[in-house]
């Protein structure tokens, strides 16, 4: 049992979190194809399906946040999706293609983390917080100030998850460097 | 006290938001001074060319059809410049937009040529992604192999007699124009010169 607001605000960074990550694949769809090619797991041929599945998850997991009742099945679906993720990259650095671009930066072009283990610790952290959302809530009505809440703590969320894929790259591009 | 505590509730949050956002940019902060201060001077670390080496002459195959030599002396008063990339290096992407800018900008004296190896449809869907259509785009391992590749992004400037004048691993825009430093000064690399100059 756990409080209806902060199962709220976990739902909340669930919602905007995948809004934005399926957003990014589905208008740079072609840059997505091509993160996936770079993790060198599955044959070419597979890579649109993959990518069209991914993204297809991603949307659905934005829909079920939102239909009152479906709650915990969304928080299911994207702990899933962040371990699947993380597995698909466990499996990418083990052929040796730790360096591939992630693909997770919402289409900032600029930047380029590569894959390596701290990403993979990234999304268990992320599957641990998703799986606060399964449990059963306490029965109370939501107010305005669990609103003011989840907005913000999502934000804050979303805003260090890009910081820390800024930080990787830049130690990625350090490494470079120095080696 | 009720009042109290909401308003510092959100007064709270307000301030974390305000600091993972301070703590956002300081990262990309820090990304972007890596790129300014990373070493001057493309790293020159082939075995098998140096610079004055006649540069391997082959003909290679457009990937948007056609042909192109590379190397020889019939240059036409252009140097060429060999550009080895990989659609997933991605130092490799964060330099195309320097590599347009010098390719319109030296158009006068510079030919620019993409090169890479493996499977073509990759490279297409690269070449699409990024807007790669107005460059010579070749896939061609024996290129790579013809010119010791083995690290990328990596760089060959081929002057107008087919001579090797410079070349060497790119990390930074900065790394590319050094090459063309080094022709002009007539030495192997940025690093030589600051050696003999120290030297000196």
């Amino acid at each position: 049992m756990i409080d209806l607001g902060i199962q709220f605000a976990v739902l909340t960074f669930l919602a905007i979190f995948f809004a934005g990550s399926a957003l990014h694949k589905l208008t740079h769809f072609s840059s997505f194809r091509l993160a996936i090619t770079g993790y060198g797991i599955m044959p070419a041929a597979l890579v649109p399906t993959a990518a069209a599945i991914a993204a297809s998850a991603e949307v659905l997991v934005v829909v079920l946040a939102l239909l009152p009742g479906y709650q915990p099945v969304a928080a299911l679906l994207g702990a899933s999706l962040f371990l699947g993720y993380a597995c698909l990259m466990m499996v990418a650095i083990l052929r040796g293609n730790a360096g591939a671009d992630c693909g997770c930066n919402w289409g900032n072009s600029r930047q380029s983390t590569p894959l390596g283990r701290p990403l993979i610790y990234r999304n268990l952290v992320l599957a641990l917080i998703t799986l606060i959302a399964v449990a059963t809530p306490d029965i109370r009505s939501l107010v305005w100030l669990d609103w003011v809440t989840a907005l913000l703590a999502s934000a804050a969320i979303i805003l260090l998850y890009q910081a820390f894929n800024a930080l990787i790259a830049t130690l990625a591009f350090q490494q470079e460097h120095s080696s | 006290m009720t009042t109290a505590l909401i308003i510092s509730q959100i007064l709270s949050w307000v301030i974390i938001v305000a600091l993972a956002l301070m703590v956002l940019a300081l990262m990309r902060q820090v990304g972007v001074l890596h790129e300014r201060i990373a070493p001057a001077g493309a790293l020159s670390m082939n075995q098998n060319l140096k610079k004055g080496d006649t540069a391997p002459t082959l003909a290679a195959n457009l990937l948007g059809g056609g042909k192109v030599s590379i190397g020889g002396a019939e240059r036409n008063g252009k140097s060429q410049l060999l550009f080895f990339l990989s659609p997933d290096c991605p130092v490799c992407k964060t330099l195309l937009p320097a590599l347009g800018s010098m390719k319109k900008a030296e158009a006068k004296w510079l030919d620019v040529i993409l090169a890479s190896d493996g499977a073509e449809p990759s490279h297409r869907a690269f070449i699409k992604e990024r807007g790669l259509e107005h460059f010579d785009y070749v896939v061609s391992e024996l290129l790579g192999r013809s010119f010791g590749v083995s690290k990328l992004p990596y760089a060959v400037l081929i002057d107008e007699n087919g001579k090797i004048a410079s070349l060497g691993l790119i990390n930074s825009r900065e790394h590319l124009e050094s090459l063309f430093e080094a022709k002009e000064r007539d030495v192997a690399s940025i690093q030589d010169y600051m050696q003999s100059r120290t030297a000196s």
